[in-house]
């Protein structure tokens, strides 16, 4: 087992060092991030002005749930996808195979790597500069950290296997970027990234929260919010974890069947 | 005898492949129902490489080189006939495999960009499971070998080819191989580094390492194979030592004399009859005569000597590249 660690380890040490590795990167993505919080944070708060609540929300609970949301998906929006259609489109994935790995678990691994470094370099950044630009409404009880801080664990997971399966998708398309795309418009519409979910109309709400997206950003939102607590605060943590275990059996088929196109089929 | 660490029996290997048709009306009724077709990559390919040889697979572009290796290497799955790697079915059990297998392509990294050298051999000793001190000893041997040490902190997008080359094989080392599969390994390289690559290589055979390499550089062949298969068309069209591949392709060596005055027509027609071969004769005045196969150098160079007046002379072996460009020229005309 010490040996499986290690190994893990070094994965994701690798999508640590990976991300380090491009500093200018890093820098881009906390520029670009800053600009959509503050333009997002304040068209809502504008939206609120005057108003004692927007939908259940208080305008500092909506400021809040902007806030939060947006730091939550930039530590879940995967770069899974992109690095898998990328490898199959170069062939890197033949040297891939010949390392003694499971390659999805590789890449998630990878990818934890690189959701700890946005944690830290972006989603923390970012909050502080929420905070001292939009009032913020924080927790009242310490447990409520644990919880969000849990949730976007879940979310890192549930990004990352939505990732994998558009990263195999594009597996049958000269280039993996029109389905990134694709992918992410629906990240930021479904997942309440840049809309709060409760400020969609209630069908679309309730099929939002069905959907797996509303884990990247929504839910560690509202537990931050304490709208959910205790029971209910768990039973959303269960419903993460939920689609992430579902969607590891999705990308575990899909995965297989990929790995029979690619070495049967030789495509 | 003992077991082959890699064999394969009746290795078949097919693949569809979409046929274009011409013009933009061909486009839009491939759009709709593309025409497909099998083309046999590898065809009934008998193949052992046994612990501390040095098997060469060699042929032209297209012959099916690749596709075998990726077969050994669990990289595709046979369409027929057998595989197997110490004793284990390739793409069945492919993950177990290559924990004993390295493979370097002289095309393709193995290694991650971004990250230094020693970071990414750290890493791959981490994905192989190698024992920390295991790891290091092994480090110190290669990086002694290959003149690894200041490369260790540099990313390996800032290598030359060379040394990426240098880097590359003693990543597919460290996990200890049983076979190592080389895939054109010195493609590009300059004489010393290929002259590095080929010792560490020759010495690991001797350590009881199985190497498989496909290369177009016969001076590989030349100075690495014990055994070399010639592939062609998707079969195996010859199987043996390099000498016995010379004496196949009909490799003769020639006598070249410098002659003082140009001999005569008559004296050359003399000559021919008495060596029994054929004699040409350039506009330098070199007299060149095949040397029949079987027969002493000395014994035709007396008799060209015996007819015409050398000022200088030279045997000329034939060399492994210039026979298999023959041969391959050959083989596309399909008179091989």
């Amino acid at each position: 087992m010490n040996g499986a660690l290690r190994t893990w380890g070094s994965v994701v040490r690798l999508g640590v060092l990976h991300h380090f590795a491009w500093r200018l990167d890093v820098v881009i993505a906390l520029l670009s991030a800053t600009m959509v919080l503050v333009l997002n944070g304040s068209v809502w708060e504008a939206v609120a002005d005057g108003q004692s609540r927007l939908g259940t929300l208080t305008p500092v609970e909506l400021s809040t749930y902007v806030v939060i949301a947006w730091c939550a998906s930039r530590v879940t929006a995967t770069r899974v996808d992109e690095n898998l259609g990328q490898r199959h489109a170069s062939g890197q994935l033949a040297t891939d195979l010949l390392k003694p790995l499971d390659l999805p678990s590789y890449l998630l691994a990878r990818d934890v790597g690189r959701a700890a470094v946005a944690a830290v370099v972006t989603a923390l950044p970012l909050l502080a500069l929420g905070a001292w630009w939009f009032p913020l409404a924080w927790p009242r009880q310490p447990v409520t950290w644990a919880l969000v801080a849990g949730s976007v664990a879940l979310g890192v997971a549930v990004g990352g296997q939505i990732g994998l399966l558009v990263g195999m998708a594009s597996f049958r398309l000269r280039r993996v970027t029109g389905l990134v795309s694709l992918k992410e418009v629906a990240t930021a519409l479904l997942s309440g990234a840049l809309v709060p979910v409760t400020l969609m109309p209630d069908a679309a709400a309730h099929a939002v929260m069905v959907l797996p997206f509303a884990a990247l950003a929504h839910v560690p939102a509202w537990l931050f919010l304490e709208r959910a607590t205790g029971a209910e605060a768990l039973g959303l943590l269960v419903a993460q974890a939920a689609w992430a275990a579902i969607l590891a059996v999705v990308v575990r088929l899909s995965w297989w069947r990929a790995l029979r196109h690619l070495t049967v089929e030789g495509g | 005898m003992r077991d082959p660490v890699a064999w394969t029996r009746g290795l078949h290997r097919t693949f569809a492949v979409t046929e274009r048709r011409a013009g933009l009306s061909g486009a839009l009724v491939d759009l709709i129902a593309p025409r497909r077709r099998t083309h046999a990559a590898v065809v009934d390919l008998d193949l052992d490489v046994f612990a501390g040889e040095i098997v060469g697979l060699l042929g032209p572009n297209g012959a099916g080189k690749s596709t075998t290796v990726k077969c050994l290497t669990g990289l595709l799955q046979p369409t027929a006939g057998e595989v197997r790697v110490l004793g284990l079915d390739p793409w069945a059990r492919r993950t177990e495999v290559v924990r004993r297998v390295g493979v370097m392509f002289g095309q393709r990294s193995q290694l991650w960009w971004d990250l230094a050298v020693r970071e990414a051999y750290d890493l791959l000793a981490a994905i192989h499971r190698v024992p920390r001190a295991t790891y290091r000893e092994r480090l110190d041997a290669l990086a002694t070998t290959l003149e690894l040490t200041p490369l260790l902190a540099k990313p390996v997008r800032e290598l030359s080819l060379g040394q990426r080359a240098r880097c590359e094989l003693a990543a597919s080392l460290l996990h200890d191989p049983a076979l190592l599969v080389l895939d054109e390994p010195t493609i590009g390289l300059d004489v010393g580094v290929k002259r590095r690559l080929r010792t560490l290589v020759r010495e690991r055979a001797r350590q009881g390492t199985a190497v498989l390499l496909t290369t177009h550089d016969l001076a590989d062949v030349d100075h690495l194979c014990d055994r070399v298969v010639l592939v062609d068309k998707a079969r195996v069209v010859f199987e043996g030592t390099v000498p016995e591949l010379r004496t196949q392709l009909g490799g003769q060596r020639r006598v070249r004399v410098r002659t003082a005055d140009r001999p005569g027509d008559d004296e050359l027609a003399a000559l021919t009859r008495r060596v029994r071969s054929p004699v040409r004769i350039d506009g330098d005045g070199v007299v060149e005569v095949v040397v029949p196969a079987g027969r002493p150098v000395a014994h035709v160079l007396r008799e060209v000597l015996s007819v015409v007046f050398a000022e200088d002379v030279s045997v000329v072996e034939p060399t492994l590249e210039g026979l298999l460009a023959d041969w391959y020229e050959r083989a596309a005309e399909g008179t091989a």
